[in-house]
């Protein structure tokens, strides 16, 4: 799903982006200011983003000025919106490099086809924006690894590299639902003495599918290695991929705050229980605590069992934080945890691959 | 079709050498009535953006406080939004017509339309004993010394007192 960032001073008019904008099938962010903008682009890398111009203190040709200027925010598609309506608007807004203009007031249907435009536009234009994902619970059992191993094949069907990433200190199930032998793990790796770049694309083990899995250890060690390893590992991967996708082990460690810090989106996963909605609470202050953006998790409420279970919306209202993604009950899941064919290549079709295809 | 715009009335003000966008918050009044209120001789803006008249496009700065005198005021042009900046026309016993009409001020030509008594009499619409600035509707403020800065709005006000040349009625091809 497509993320656009709205910078806009005008609150009303923000609410009412939001919710054109999602009705149109996109993932809205809003902010009301131009520096939280820049801070906020700088952390998701949007797709696109909709700026007004008339806000006070940094105006709009100044945040898309700034935005052109970060190498990684270069192919996000950037759309002024603005009350300062005039010809020689037009002109300033393209000379700050925004891709196009639409004064205000504008009509809806005008908006989402300009957005629709500018994203199409968007998509024939190669090198895709780097991403890693850390899919992470406190509760365990709530099926991150599942998550994990059919988003990281979802992103590699789309033709972009991408690797996943198993950093349970344990015996983690990457490698036991892709019925893959991993050569070596990170823990190895990790411990070694070869800290080049190299020697981290050396430890990966290339799954049938093409996708590159850095697996974990089947024995845990006693001693975990030090984190500057792992980060420097998790940099090595995100600069070669297009998408590194890492499953976390259901503990608050120092490891599992390392990743989530170089981590550019976190997919909060829970199922619709009490102990999950409770553990969940808990991951949301402990990340606040860790000064994790806010705007870098994504709640996934994951139907993991047959009976509903707790109502979404409650739970929405409980943790204060709405929902990225739903992803259904699937009953085809359980065999193809058995068969080790996860259901993004054995049935792409099926309700949960379908919805995780979405997200991405 | 619905139009989603602000709330507040979008308009730039000209003075000789500056523009300045501002979003006014009018209370319920109409902008003609305030420039038009003779009890002040002030306009104050919550936030200006300053642009200068040879770069109209680029904001020099904002303020969040800005006071501006009336009577040193150019024009104001209202892109869209004529509802909050003028009041709907009222009953008359006199028959009133749109005349086209050319206008100069300093640094900018005015073209447009403005509603006058069929035997319209100049002297009398210029006179600034009861409304200091003239509404003129679909306008379009060209800057004299490069045509192509061009500034346009379902209305223009303009002040009576900076008018140098108004011209009305059909012009004739040269």
């Amino acid at each position: 799903m497509a993320t656009i960032l709205v910078i806009d001073d005008d609150l009303d008019l923000l609410q009412m982006l939001r919710l054109m904008l999602q009705r149109g099938g996109y993932k809205v962010v809003t902010t009301a200011d131009g520096p939280d903008g820049l801070n906020k682009a700088k952390i998701l890398r949007p797709d696109m983003s909709i700026v007004d111009v008339m806000m006070p203190g940094m105006n709009g040709y100044q945040v898309v000025r700034k935005m052109r200027e970060d190498p990684e925010l270069a192919r996000m598609a950037i759309l002024i919106l603005t009350a300062r309506a005039q010809p020689v608007d037009r002109e300033a807004a393209i000379a700050a490099q925004a891709d196009d203009y639409m004064p205000k007031p504008f009509a809806p249907n005008e908006l989402l086809a300009k957005v629709n435009e500018l994203m199409a536009n968007r998509a024939t234009v190669p090198a895709p924006a780097k991403k890693s994902m850390a899919i992470f619970s406190l509760r365990g059992g709530v099926g991150t690894t599942s998550i994990a191993v059919n988003l990281a094949l979802a992103y590699h069907g789309t033709g972009q590299p991408t690797c996943l990433v198993d950093l349970k200190p344990g015996p983690g199930h990457v490698a036991l639902q892709l019925r893959l032998n991993t050569k070596t793990n990170w823990i190895d790796w990790a411990n070694g003495n070869d800290a080049t770049n190299e020697s981290v694309f050396k430890a990966l083990t290339r799954h049938d599918s093409g996708l590159e899995i850095m697996g974990s250890p089947l024995v845990p060690p006693l001693n975990l290695p030090p984190l500057d390893r792992v980060t420097a590992m998790l940099t090595a991967l995100q600069g070669k991929f297009d998408h590194v996708v890492i499953d976390l082990p259901a503990q608050w460690t120092p490891l599992t705050l390392a990743a989530l810090t170089a981590s550019d989106i976190v997919w909060l996963v829970l199922a619709p229980e009490v102990g999950s909605l409770q553990s969940t609470v808990g991951a949301l202050r402990a990340l606040k605590a860790a000064k994790i953006p806010d705007e870098k998790i994504e709640l996934i409420a994951n139907q993991t069992m047959l009976k509903a279970g707790l109502a979404l919306p409650a739970m929405e209202k409980a943790l204060g934080h709405g929902f990225t993604g739903r992803l259904p009950y699937d009953e085809t899941q359980s065999a193809a945890l058995g068969q080790g064919t996860p259901l993004m290549l054995s049935q792409p079709d099926s309700p949960l691959a379908a919805a995780i295809k979405a997200l991405v | 079709m619905t139009q989603v715009g602000s709330r507040r009335l979008t308009a730039d003000i000209f003075a000789d050498s500056h523009r300045l966008s501002t979003q006014m918050a009018l209370r319920g009044r109409v902008l003609s009535d305030v420039l038009n209120d003779t009890s002040t001789s002030y306009l104050e803006l919550d936030i200006a953006y300053v642009s200068r008249i040879d770069h109209p496009g680029e904001i020099l700065a904002d303020y969040a406080l800005s006071i501006v005198r009336k009577d040193r005021l150019s024009f104001v042009v209202i892109a869209t939004g004529l509802e909050m900046a003028l009041k709907q026309n009222q009953a008359t016993y006199v028959n009133r017509r749109q005349w086209p009409v050319f206008v100069t001020v300093p640094y900018f030509e005015i073209t447009g339309q403005i509603e006058a008594p069929a035997n319209v009499d100049l002297r009398a619409l210029m006179a600034t004993g009861v409304e200091r600035f003239i509404p003129v509707y679909n306008g379009t403020a060209t800057l004299s010394i490069n045509q192509s800065v061009k500034f346009s709005g379902e209305l223009i006000l303009i002040n009576k007192t900076s008018i140098e040349v108004l011209c009305i009625g059909d012009k004739s091809s040269q």
